[in-house]
């Protein structure tokens, strides 16, 4: 039980470090006494990590909504046809550079945003697809022959056993994206989403180390901490007494 | 009743089931039995329209079964297949009353039936009614099978080799349960396996299919007394006469036993006897505890030659190892015939007292139906 304390005090404490502006101060100050301006006062840091998390959490629920159903459509016998196909797109999607994406999304839906939105999800959902694909094709025939053989719908078997019987896998890859995710929403700033990458690139740019460990410090924190969130929902849900066994 | 007519299933240029005809009465138990790849699987799962006839009808108490929604038809019809199929994230109430659930019967309802049905396929529900799948032994989650079958009481029941993946052991153990089951529910049970001691077991009707035709459809009896061609013959095995004996239960022949009690065992030795009847001696409380035999070995031959009077001894028996319950089969009759090289066994009620005997000439006189 102790064990599981750690973690989110350890994030807390960092949390409270980096949000804090007064706090932050003295601990920059410490660690760059040569940098003459170490905090970015244009925005709080705070609300650019809450820009942050909201572009996270909007294009990774629009990354796990559209994998999981193209996942399930592309398991169904009318759409077995293009399992190879989507798949060939998705991984097509991975390889190519979200600042591509975002390059060619602006011209598009105009700056801010909504680019941003639309590069995540494309980079994100791949993982996404992928298990869902992976968990509905591990589900033995024989177990949905037994529910199409007790009399469940289509639909029913797909809510009552497979999206169950797969639910863990999917988990795992909406983990993955999520992830990934909370470091490629930085590029956001570009295009004037906001987001941590505001302070990064101004760091970039002004040369000022400061500014650049802070944005990528709080970043990795929100990464870390909700790693470490979908870890323990994970053992919530899925484990031991639900365990699927085989 | 279910009722096949003309019924064919083909797959491209094969065909899996040729132009089938049957009728499998209500309350009957019918197996399907035949060679791998033979199409008895094909036939059953037409049944529930899991497959979809080529061509023929197939009418459940006369409605065809391609007039009625496909779920609604399936729910109405008891399955249970070899690999059980339970959803290992569902705790064994919840699996058993997954067809009541899919037919919008509350929680309160649904979760009280599965305790009944726990109880009627004898395991605790306070035991099992939380516990996941994993946590089942084979012939255990076998069981929870049949119990989903019935949750939503169906009149007909498929059962597509349910004991097949069981050790043998446990398999019997489930054949008996199921008879058990089936006096009690009566259900329409039509049965595949590729067994024929289960079949000659379990079966009402026995259905022999050979490359998706019928080649045989009669009693197990009847089958094994009369093979209706060579591959009949050949499929049931040289050893059919003793399988037949399964067929029949002991309580069907069981005659007068001559017993005497232990203290009489002298006098009676002392007695005049004519005919050689076994005469089983009983101890007390009435318990079984020997056979009479007559002595006829060297000393005991001159003493005959010489008119003495004949005399005999007690061989002590235990009751657990010559005797057949009313219930038992004859073929087990014979086997402990045989066993213990005597001419007759003692039937034995619970207590180990004698009801009767079954003597060797019925049990010949049994076998001369089989051609």
């Amino acid at each position: 039980m102790k064990r599981h304390i750690v973690p989110p005090l350890l994030f807390g404490l960092a949390l409270v470090v980096l949000l804090n502006a007064d706090l932050l101060e003295v601990v920059l100050r410490q660690l760059f006494p040569a940098v003459r301006e170490v905090m970015y006062t244009r925005i709080p840091l705070i609300d650019l990590f809450r820009e942050h998390v909201v572009m996270v959490l909007v294009s990774s629920a629009i990354a796990t909504a559209l994998g999981v159903s193209l996942g399930v459509c592309v398991t169904r016998p009318p759409g077995r046809d293009f399992l190879t196909v989507v798949q060939g797109l998705s991984s097509l999607a991975q390889t190519f550079p979200p600042v591509a994406v975002l390059a060619l999304a602006v011209p598009a839906v105009g700056f801010g945003f909504r680019p941003t939105i639309i590069a995540l999800v494309v980079y994100s959902v791949l993982p996404i697809l992928n298990n869902t694909i992976a968990g509905m094709e591990a589900i033995p025939r024989e177990l949905t022959d037994a529910s199409r053989g007790i009399g469940m719908t289509p639909l029913q078997i797909l809510f009552f056993s497979e999206l169950p019987l797969s639910a863990r896998v999917i988990a795992a890859g909406v983990r993955t994206s999520v992830i990934i995710n909370v470091g490629t929403a930085t590029i956001g700033a570009v295009v004037g989403a906001g987001g941590l990458g505001v302070v990064i690139v101004a760091g970039l740019v002004r040369d000022n180390i400061a500014f650049v460990v802070s944005g990528a410090a709080a970043a990795a924190v929100l990464a870390l901490s909700l790693d470490w969130l979908f870890g323990r929902l994970e053992t919530l849900f899925f484990s031991p007494r639900a365990r699927v066994a085989r | 009743m279910i009722e096949f007519t003309g019924v064919s299933k083909r797959y491209g240029d094969t065909v899996a089931v040729d132009s089938i005809s049957l009728r499998v009465e209500a309350g009957e138990v019918c197996v399907l039995i035949g060679p791998s790849g033979c199409g008895k699987t094909t036939t059953l799962k037409m049944v529930n329209r899991m497959l979809n006839a080529s061509s023929g009808v197939i009418t459940i108490d006369g409605r065809d079964v391609a007039s009625l929604p496909v779920e609604q038809l399936r729910r109405s019809i008891g399955y249970v297949i070899q690999s059980v199929g339970l959803l290992p994230h569902l705790s064994v109430r919840d699996n058993i009353a997954i067809v009541p659930r899919l037919n919008g019967v509350d929680r309160r309802t649904r979760y009280k039936r599965a305790d009944e049905l726990l109880d009627l396929i004898g395991l605790d529900p306070a035991q099992y009614r939380l516990k996941y799948p994993h946590e089942l032994s084979g012939g255990e989650a076998q069981r929870i099978g049949v119990a989903r079958a019935l949750a939503a009481d169906p009149p007909i029941l498929l059962m597509d080799e349910p004991f097949g993946a069981v050790d043998p052991l446990n398999r019997e153990v489930l054949q008996t349960e199921f008879l058990r089951l089936q006096r009690a529910l009566k259900k329409t049970v039509m049965f595949v396996t590729h067994d024929l001691d289960e079949a000659i077991r379990i079966a009402d009707t026995v259905i022999l299919i050979k490359d998706g035709r019928i080649v045989q459809h009669a009693t197990p009896e009847q089958i094994l007394a009369r093979p209706r061609d060579q591959f009949v013959r050949d499929f049931v095995g040289k050893d059919r006469a003793l399988k037949r004996l399964s067929c029949f239960a002991v309580r069907d022949y069981i005659r007068q036993a001559r017993q005497i009690s232990q203290q009489d065992v002298a006098a009676y030795s002392n007695g005049e006897h004519d005919e050689e009847p076994v005469v089983w001696v009983n101890g007390p409380a009435g318990v079984l505890v020997g056979v009479l035999q007559r002595i006829t070995a060297q000393s005991g031959a001159a003493a005959l030659s010489a008119g003495a009077r004949a005399s005999f001894r007690m061989i002590s028996l235990k009751p657990e190892d010559v005797g057949v319950a009313p219930m038992s089969s004859m073929k087990e009759a014979l086997s402990r015939l045989l066993g213990q090289g005597m001419r007759a066994v003692p039937v034995l009620d619970e207590r180990n007292c004698i009801i009767g005997e079954v003597r060797l000439p019925d049990i010949e006189e049994l076998n001369q139906a089989v051609l």
